[in-house]
């Protein structure tokens, strides 16, 4: 081999491991970059004298949520000199965390994000914010909802803080109820609502042509009817999961029995992202359904002319609806820098004040988290002409708590995959909820 | 040993090395290291990870979630695969003919291929909508009851399959061509001269030609089935009640959504196994069912 033809080799090897070695690092680079953190130092640097800390917040938040998160954002950075925050969407809640894991690993993590996972923050992905919210001169931590910021405790630290709440309450079209003469405000229980439906609903030649009811795809509507007759999901020691109980089957296979048998309830499944959900809603606002269960954060997208709004009932004989209430919940994350932990705490307790989380139920339609909100005029004010503000907030303070599934997602998996056959497949909710038992309690036995 | 036969034994590492740095750095510490990580409890975030040995494996294969997402596995792969090799082999049979327009129908049946599958499954979702969907408009036109292509979990697969297959056909029907245009036409004419039917030359003669040409689809196709992940992610993410669930599927959600990684790493593993077995078996056939010019 010549000098030429030996260089030749040399440099063509050295050129690949450089090239290589490039491609490593620009993987991680265009990831971290995929998700904006670059401008996120991990690192804890103090920042020069009088100069803004810029930190960033990752939300998965699109539409109007998304353009009101900005306006906050915006006004925020506006009404000090302090902190700026750079906003950055995902795509959804799942995907920040996703994103999160990753940014986790690498180091590069954003100072606050609009996510929360308990099983993390045990872990020590996230940081503490007792210490945080007691520097922070105006926070006033009993304003709160309780139960909201609750959820955001572990082991009796605040990792999380509630940014707003959701529950799913009741939307129907009012002509349809005066129609068939219902008033909705004497629909107490399940049962008077599946009366309803059935008066309400239009059958031509065995075939529904307008159902009375419409629950939402999934386990959640049902998840809440059952936590209305008293079921749970695991036993009260956690060792047992108890999705088989009577109140679980006797309640999913009433669904059951008005999808499939009654057919004067319909469920739309399946489909890109959220467009089950907004079939549901169209066959509401086109009147081809009565009514429907959804999201306190829908009434952004509802026209109340046609529709109101009403809580989830109970039961006969039990008592009043228990249906889960849900706090949406931000995090610092444990490897971002002192100076960033101190500004991201900043613009937190700057969303949670009374006027901007009374702005952002307004806005969409969730449930603001202080109980000052309620007296904050702009909201005293909006609630007058559009009293259905009030259902959600009405319904949380009978909630049940959402459940944490110690499994890392296994339990819920499984009650996913019973409803589902519940709702699509016609399974006895006897069966599928039996099989989801084992499948989910397996799981739960695995984590001892 | 003397230098000259040192650097003459240096020499096929050395014109290796291009290959042999990407193959080990992409390709096989990877392997290796997803292997080791099957045998792991870790969260991806963690700095340690906890040794479990074989717990991930008898955790899968205790689990009934896994049985029926190799049953979906399996029921994907023979259900794409044998579809696209026949389609491809009939329309290549066809294009063969020198049909009118034959170059524009080519080109109309690749497309599918050269478009991405998230673009293609997205389109195909609009097609399989319930109510005003062109596939159930279709089959009411025809008098036919209505199919809830990707919400009922009878058809949920089938739904899959058919964008599976449309997209791949014509990408198989290409390799086809080529292949059936490599057939030396003395031997078709000789079996012309010996009296042969067209049933006869097309068994005896072009289907053994071609048969490397069906090994390589079979294998590639095979590998792409075990790999499919885009238009289940987007038609029906693993559902309803887990009817399209594949291992694949399993191991996203493992890894990426319970945050698994020792778990999802096991089930990769598997994955890589069965895809290797499948391989070596199809390898094993060839030998007696390949004939190579």
């Amino acid at each position: 081999m010549n000098v030429l033809k030996r260089l030749s080799l040399v440099s063509m090897i050295a050129g690949l491991t450089v090239l290589t070695a490039c491609g490593g690092n620009s993987a991680s680079g265009n990831d971290t970059a995929g998700v904006g953190a670059s401008a996120a130092p991990a690192a804890d640097a103090a920042p020069a004298q009088g100069k803004p800390v810029t930190i960033e917040f990752w939300y998965g938040l699109g539409g109007k949520l998304g353009e009101n998160m900005e306006t906050l954002i915006q006004k925020f950075n506006a009404s000090q000199q302090e902190v700026i925050v750079k906003g950055i969407v995902q795509a959804d809640y799942s995907e920040t965390e996703q994103k999160l894991q990753a940014a986790i690993a690498t180091g590069q993590v954003p100072a606050a994000v609009l996510s929360s996972n308990m099983d993390w923050a045990r872990k020590g992905y996230f940081a503490s914010m007792d210490e945080l919210i007691a520097e922070q001169p105006d926070f006033n931590k009993e304003d709160f909802v309780q139960t909201f910021l609750k959820q955001g405790q572990v082991d009796g630290k605040q990792y999380f803080l509630p940014m707003y709440g959701t529950t799913q309450v009741m939307y129907y079209r009012k002509d349809a109820f005066e129609k068939s003469g219902i008033d909705a405000s004497q629909l107490k229980t399940w049962e008077d609502l599946a009366a309803a439906a059935k008066k309400m609903t239009v059958q031509d030649g065995g075939k529904t042509t307008f159902f009375g009811w419409e629950p939402m795809w999934g386990s959640g509507n049902m998840i809440d009817a059952v936590m209305s007759k008293g079921g749970s999901i695991l036993s009260e020691d956690g060792t047992k999961v108890t999705i088989d109980s009577p109140e679980w089957v006797e309640t999913w296979d009433l669904f059951r029995k008005w999808i499939h048998e009654d057919k004067i309830m319909r469920i739309h499944s399946g489909g890109q992202g959220w467009e089950y959900w907004y079939k549901t809603i169209d066959d509401v606002m086109k009147g081809q359904a009565a009514g429907y269960t959804g999201s306190s954060g829908d009434q952004g997208d509802l026209d109340f002319s046609i529709v109101s709004a009403m809580e989830q009932p109970g039961w006969a004989g039990v008592g009043e609806g228990k249906p889960v209430a849900e706090a949406l919940m931000a995090g610092i994350p444990a490897k971002a820098g002192d100076t960033e932990k101190q500004a991201a705490m900043k613009w937190l307790t700057y969303f949670t004040n009374s006027e901007n989380t009374a702005f952002w139920s307004i806005n969409t339609g969730y449930i603001s988290v202080r109980q000052s909100a309620l007296k904050d005029p702009a909201f005293v004010s909006f609630s007058e002409t559009n009293p259905q503000i009030k259902v959600p907030l009405m319904q949380a303070s009978h909630a049940s708590a959402p459940f944490q599934d110690p499994t890392g997602g296994k339990i819920s998996d499984a009650l996913k995959i019973a409803a589902d056959k519940v709702q699509i497949e016609n399974t006895p909710a006897a069966e599928a909820l039996k099989e989801a038992q084992q499948t989910a309690q397996s799981a739960l036995d695995k984590m001892k | 040993m003397t230098r000259s036969k040192v650097i003459s034994g240096l020499k096929p590492i050395l014109f290796t090395l291009p290959a042999m740095v990407p193959f080990v750095l992409f390709w096989l510490a990877p392997l290796l290291y997803v292997l080791y990580l099957s045998f792991t409890e870790w969260d991806f975030m963690s700095p340690e990870k906890t040794f479990v040995g074989l717990q991930n494996y008898a955790d899968l294969f205790s689990n009934p979630a896994f049985y029926k997402a190799l049953r979906v596995t399996v029921l994907f792969c023979a259900g794409s695969v044998l579809p696209i090799i026949l389609l491809g082999l009939g329309l290549a049979l066809l294009m063969n003919r020198k049909l009118k327009g034959s170059a524009l129908y080519q080109v109309l049946l690749f497309s599918p291929w050269v478009t991405p599958t998230v673009a293609v499954s997205i389109v195909w979702s609009w097609i399989y909508e319930p109510e005003v969907g062109l596939a159930n408009t279709v089959l009411d036109v025809l008098g036919l009851e209505k199919i809830g292509w990707l919400q009922d979990p009878e058809w949920a697969l089938v739904g899959v399959l058919l964008v599976t297959i449309w997209k791949s056909v014509g990408w198989a029907m290409i390799f086809y061509l080529v292949a059936l245009r490599n057939v030396p036409s003395d031997l078709l004419e000789a079996g012309d001269l010996d009296g042969a039917s067209a049933g006869q030359k097309f068994f005896r003669i072009t289907l053994p030609l071609i048969s490397p040409t069906t090994l390589f689809l079979f294998v590639v196709q095979l590998i792409q089935a075990l790999q499919a992940y885009d238009q289940i992610n987007v038609l029906t993410q693993g559902g309803p009640s887990g009817s399209t669930r594949t291992l694949l599927y399993l191991y996203y959600q493992s890894a990426f959504e319970s945050f698994q990684i020792g778990e999802a790493s096991s089930v990769a593993v598997v994955l890589v196994t069965i895809c290797m077995l499948l391989s070596v078996f199809s390898f094993g056939v060839s030998r007696r069912t390949t004939h190579y010019q």
